[in-house]
């Protein structure tokens, strides 16, 4: 399965997910994205921004290690992962509060999990 | 809904018309504010004649006492809180010198109420518990024994969310514009709060933001995770379970409505 068919796919099994995207962190760069409705290039742009920002810019203390963030503010609530080992890729998504976080996580993290996998693999 | 309890529910709102009510008992905690056990003792203290509380803890427990005077004379039942020590102090007059007594009551009080978010109550005429005037707790007696400062402070949005939060939190940090900062938790864990708080919120603080919850973590250990809730310029960091995180997303919607 394509990148843009596992974003579709677990955006069609969390109907409050309104934006995933999978993006490049080091070219604070979106490369696939799915929506309900077109989402603007500033959206998206903005949301790589966010997620370099968290996995490659912060200064968080140790022992803490970030590989997932989730920031709820002005009615919604963002999600990010990143894939823990070179920390290239993330997966990012604007969701609606009434999100089940917890299920979105494992379904999230498993989906980061293929692609980085695949891409790794030279697929 | 029968009609005895419509006329009960009648006549409680004609009492106390500012009250909420959920049939014929009347809710005196929602979302965790006040406190669970803030409210019992409040109602206790508010009882003159002799009564049976009937206190509902959400749905996980009933717990009914007995009160005249502003004082607590006694335990009649606690139903589905799964505490065995409330059997050795069902029917029984309360004391103020019975150390033991007193040391199980605690025990009761802080268990049966700890995470609880709503109590409605619900009254009745009582046999009385013991036989003298003075027998049983009054409020100060009773908030000194289960540890809460008295007269009962309001808590803020951040401090009724960290309260809620208190099973999943291993250790806190809760700062209030003018006054102390305050820790709890783990000796270990607050140390490491005390010398990271300044680069954490420069870390995550952002300008022209009312209120704000972030968790950041690693998904896998389930003991690194770490939240920063900010509301206007109080800010409370506490960190807990990485499998906490709906929990925690759920109480806080709830405080604050999106």
């Amino acid at each position: 399965m394509g990148v843009a068919d596992e974003l579709d796919e677990l955006r069609g099994a969390f109907e409050a997910c309104r934006i995933a995207a999978f993006a490049d962190i080091d070219a604070q760069l979106v490369l696939v994205s799915s929506s309900a409705k077109k989402a603007r290039r500033e959206t998206l742009d903005k949301l790589c921004a966010e997620a370099a920002g968290i996995f490659r810019d912060s200064k968080v203390p140790s022992p803490v290690v970030v590989d997932f963030a989730v920031s709820q503010q002005d009615g919604e609530l963002k999600v990010f992962l990143c894939e823990p080992e070179q920390r290239l890729d993330a997966a990012c998504f604007v969701c609606e509060p009434g999100l089940d976080l917890d299920a979105f996580l494992t379904a999230a993290r498993s989906m980061l999990d293929r692609l980085t996998q695949s891409s790794g693999d030279g697929a | 809904m029968s009609s005895s309890d419509d006329l009960a529910g009648k006549l409680a709102a004609l009492s106390k018309s500012e009250d909420s009510y959920d049939g014929s008992a009347r809710r005196i905690a929602d979302q965790g504010m006040p406190l669970a056990l803030q409210a019992i003792l409040t109602e206790i203290d508010e009882t003159v004649l002799t009564r049976a509380l009937r206190f509902q803890l959400d749905d996980k427990a009933v717990l009914t006492v007995v009160a005249a005077n502003r004082r607590l004379l006694g335990i009649q039942d606690l139903e589905g809180g799964k505490l065995k020590a409330v059997d050795d102090l069902k029917g029984q007059a309360l004391s103020p010198d019975d150390e033991g007594q007193l040391k199980t009551l605690k025990s009761v009080l802080n268990s049966a109420t700890k995470g609880i978010q709503a109590v409605t109550v619900t009254t009745a005429p009582a046999e009385r518990i013991g036989n003298q005037r003075d027998a049983g707790l009054g409020i100060e007696r009773l908030a000194a024994l289960a540890g809460l400062e008295y007269p009962f402070v309001t808590p803020t949005r951040l401090g009724s969310l960290l309260m809620g939060l208190n099973d999943a939190i291993t250790a806190s940090f809760h700062r209030k514009p003018g006054e102390d900062d305050s820790f709890s938790g783990a000796d270990s864990e607050i140390d490491w709060l005390r010398a990271n708080i300044d680069s954490i919120i420069t870390e995550i603080r952002q300008p022209n933001c009312p209120f704000r919850l972030t968790t950041i973590g690693q998904q896998c250990d389930d003991l690194l995770s770490m939240s920063v809730a900010i509301d206007g310029d109080e800010i409370a960091i506490f960190r807990h379970n990485s499998k906490a995180c709906g929990t925690i997303y759920a109480n806080w919607t709830s405080i604050f409505p999106q």
